[in-house]
């Protein structure tokens, strides 16, 4: 019984979930949890790569009532004229003066893709020669195959740079975070747009810049998990979830200028996944039951140099929310991204052709034993013992949406 | 790819061997099929720079299960068997019974291989080399071409195949010949010193002497390892975002030119030997590619 409590405990006030694996967890009682439940589990298949969902703003009631930390809340949304180059520039700059500081050096997790490339496009730029010492790049052969171009011309011949392979992420221990500012990609997706794969069904037909408000059952059928695709079945899961969007979106009184199908994809990432998204390195390393976790202090500047959690990119996305995505999405996908990019490679090539190829998480391929959350200090959170599963069982059967836990 | 086309070639399902494809996860569709897994592989790491495509075997999942199966069978562990059942119940493969067999499995061929795919969800987020570790993992059927579908890309995949599939066959063949002409050779030599080491020990001269007719021997093997990934570097030095036809008459003018071509081995391999098996090894490939050109250069 005290098991059940600290773990029902845990979870509330924990940091991040990780609910594919509470799914796998109920997968032999499915049919005895709650229809919301089952929805709520649901989700990360089908809102791509999600792990957990969270309303930065607005109202979502999940089954373990938690809320977002302070850590993530939005910037009050504004207008800014600033070009993404500069922001980008400048915090560059800013995270440099922060490691210098505070005597620790830069680690980047390169992936090869867009958002990540931007960041070591940026530092590679602003930084002088001598400070191409304090950068290691966190890489692996997937990184390489992503954007070789990149790594042939300006990492591997760099004799300054270090190179740390990312084959798993174990090297985030606390004391790791002591000595070095960690930075990433994400939440790249939220600040330049989504996955385009996302509404794929609306631009394929060129309805994506029209009113969400007109397209609700388009964008119901889509969310609909479909057996031939998606490979499982949740019958009513799409307006389930899509109204749940929907409603924090009025919440946000912005429902007026968020107005496109695109645009509402884009809110389901910046205001469901962001949270979860800034903490990817944190939730892929730090797997092992005798982890100590975060300090305090650690993660607190983890989070405040996360390079695309500032206010500056969160009003630039918002500001230029209609230039994200043009009519056609191959050609607007991160456009100005791309062209940050390709004026310091001039790599017509990665520039024209490369867009939204995620890379599946280096520790996916290790089983997480099973790991259901992270808490408060990033400790995991095991759900394995019959009285943890018991624990979450319970919740997930006696779980409504609408109602407040 | 039309069945037409010089470049196509069939790829039947056989339940002798497993099957690979080469995925874009832009419209989660594949672009070409081949049981070389290794041919495809370099297929995938030649036209990388220009498209990044995943790596799947295709057979893989609709037999895993009648493998592990087989195995919880012979094992016999009733632990085990209700373990396996349970969790395998829970897979996206479990579904694949004999009409997605029939559907799928035994029907998607290099004409029609655009209109599969991975899991929607899967294909959002990919490894190079596309391992199982997703309950939800599984091949799917579109209902048609996608819209973001790239012939262009895929006729260039399929022009790479093609090349390599010519340069790994006319190499296998030469390195074939030459190692059975030389066998006797090297294995004799190292006879020779293991008897000269047992009879005359306190010789030290002969070891010498036939490592270095050794290496002689090898000379001719290690020149045309080293043509080979001339072949190879130059094709990877080429830029595919010409037309079909500027790549085919740019590679050609590499590798048939005279002797610049060749220059440019012995600068990295200076023991480089000019043998017949190379005259006969480039022959054969700027042969094969001038006939396939004939193809484009309809002007």
């Amino acid at each position: 019984m005290i098991e059940k409590q600290t773990i029902y405990k845990r979870l509330k006030t924990c940091e991040v979930l990780n609910i594919p694996q509470i799914k796998k967890l109920m997968l032999n009682d499915w049919n005895t949890l709650s229809k919301d439940a089952r929805y709520y589990l649901t989700i990360p298949q089908m809102l791509v790569s999600g792990r957990d969902v969270r309303a930065r703003v607005g109202t979502f009631n999940d089954p373990w009532g938690t809320s977002v930390s302070s850590k993530w809340t939005p910037t009050p949304f504004q207008f800014i004229n600033t070009s993404l180059s500069d922001i980008v520039n400048q915090r560059a700059i800013e995270i440099l003066n922060n490691a210098k500081n505070t005597n620790r050096s830069i680690v980047i997790l390169w992936s090869g893709g867009i958002d990540s490339t931007v960041i070591l496009t940026a530092f590679l730029k602003n930084l002088s020669l001598a400070d191409h010492e304090l950068l290691t790049v966190c890489l692996n052969t997937q990184s390489i195959a992503d954007n070789p171009s990149f790594y042939f011309n300006f990492l591997s011949t760099n004799k300054k740079i270090k190179f740390l392979p990312a084959t798993n992420f174990s090297f985030i221990t606390d004391d790791f975070l002591s000595k070095n500012v960690l930075l990433h990609g994400d939440p790249g997706d939220g600040v330049y747009g989504p996955s385009t794969g996302m509404y794929r069904t609306f631009s394929n037909e060129s309805k994506h810049l029209e009113l969400w408000k007109n397209n609700l059952k388009g964008i119901y059928k889509i969310l609909e998990p479909n057996i031939e695709i998606d490979q499982i079945v949740e019958p009513g899961f799409g307006p389930w979830f899509a109204n749940i969007i929907t409603r924090t979106l009025e919440e946000s009184g912005q429902a007026d200028y968020i107005s496109t199908v695109a645009d509402w994809y884009w809110w389901t990432y910046f205001n469901f996944k962001w949270s979860s998204m800034c903490c990817y390195p944190l939730f892929n390393g730090i797997l092992s039951p005798d982890h100590r976790g975060l300090s305090d202090e650690n993660f607190d500047f983890y989070s405040k140099n996360i390079f695309y959690h500032s206010s500056q990119f969160q009003n630039w996305s918002y500001s230029n929310l209609k230039e994200l995505v043009g009519i056609d999405i191959f050609k607007t996908h991160k456009l100005k991204a791309r062209e940050y990019i390709y004026e310091f490679d001039k790599n017509f090539q990665y520039f024209s052709r490369k867009r939204k190829t995620s890379t599946a998480s280096p520790s996916l391929r290790h089983h997480k034993s099973s790991i259901i959350a992270h808490d408060q200090n990033f400790k995991p959170i095991f759900g394995g013992s019959p009285h943890a599963k018991q624990a979450v069982s319970m919740i997930l059967k006696r779980y409504k949406e609408s109602e407040e836990i | 790819m039309d069945s037409q086309h010089p470049l196509y070639y069939q790829c039947t399902y056989n339940p002798n061997w497993d099957r690979y494809g080469l995925l874009r996860s832009k419209d989660n569709s594949f672009y070409i099929i081949d049981n070389n897994m290794n041919l495809l592989k370099d297929v995938q790491l030649m036209i990388m720079k220009y498209e990044v495509l995943h790596l799947v075997n295709v057979d893989h999942y609709f037999n895993f299960l009648s493998k592990t199966g087989e195995t919880v069978k012979r094992l016999n562990i009733q632990e085990l068997t209700e373990h396996h059942n349970n969790h395998v119940s829970n897979a996206a493969i479990f579904h694949n019974d004999s009409d997605r067999i029939e559907k799928i499995q035994k029907n998607i061929n290099n004409d029609n291989c655009h209109l599969f795919g991975i899991t929607k969800s899967s294909s959002w987020s990919l490894f190079l080399d596309v391992n199982h570790f997703r309950l939800e993992d599984n091949i799917i059927e579109h209902n048609k071409k996608d819209v973001m579908f790239d012939n262009d890309v895929q006729e260039k995949v399929f022009l790479l195949r093609k090349i390599l599939y010519t340069i790994q066959g006319t190499f296998e063949y030469i390195n074939q010949f030459v190692s059975l002409q030389e066998d006797i050779s090297v294995a004799g030599l190292k006879r020779y010193k293991t008897f000269f080491s047992m009879c005359y020990p306190e010789d030290t001269v002969f070891s010498k002497l036939a490592d270095a007719d050794i290496e002689a021997c090898n000379t001719r093997l290690e020149s045309i390892k080293h043509l080979q990934a001339h072949f190879y570097r130059s094709l990877n030095s080429i830029n595919l975002n010409n037309s079909i036809l500027k790549i085919i008459q740019e590679y050609l003018s590499i590798i048939g030119g005279d002797q610049t071509f060749i220059v440019e081995i012995e600068k990295l391999f200076p023991a480089f030997e000019r043998t017949y098996d190379i005259h006969r090894a480039q022959t054969i490939i700027v042969s094969e590619l001038n006939k396939l050109l004939t193809y484009y250069n309809y002007d």
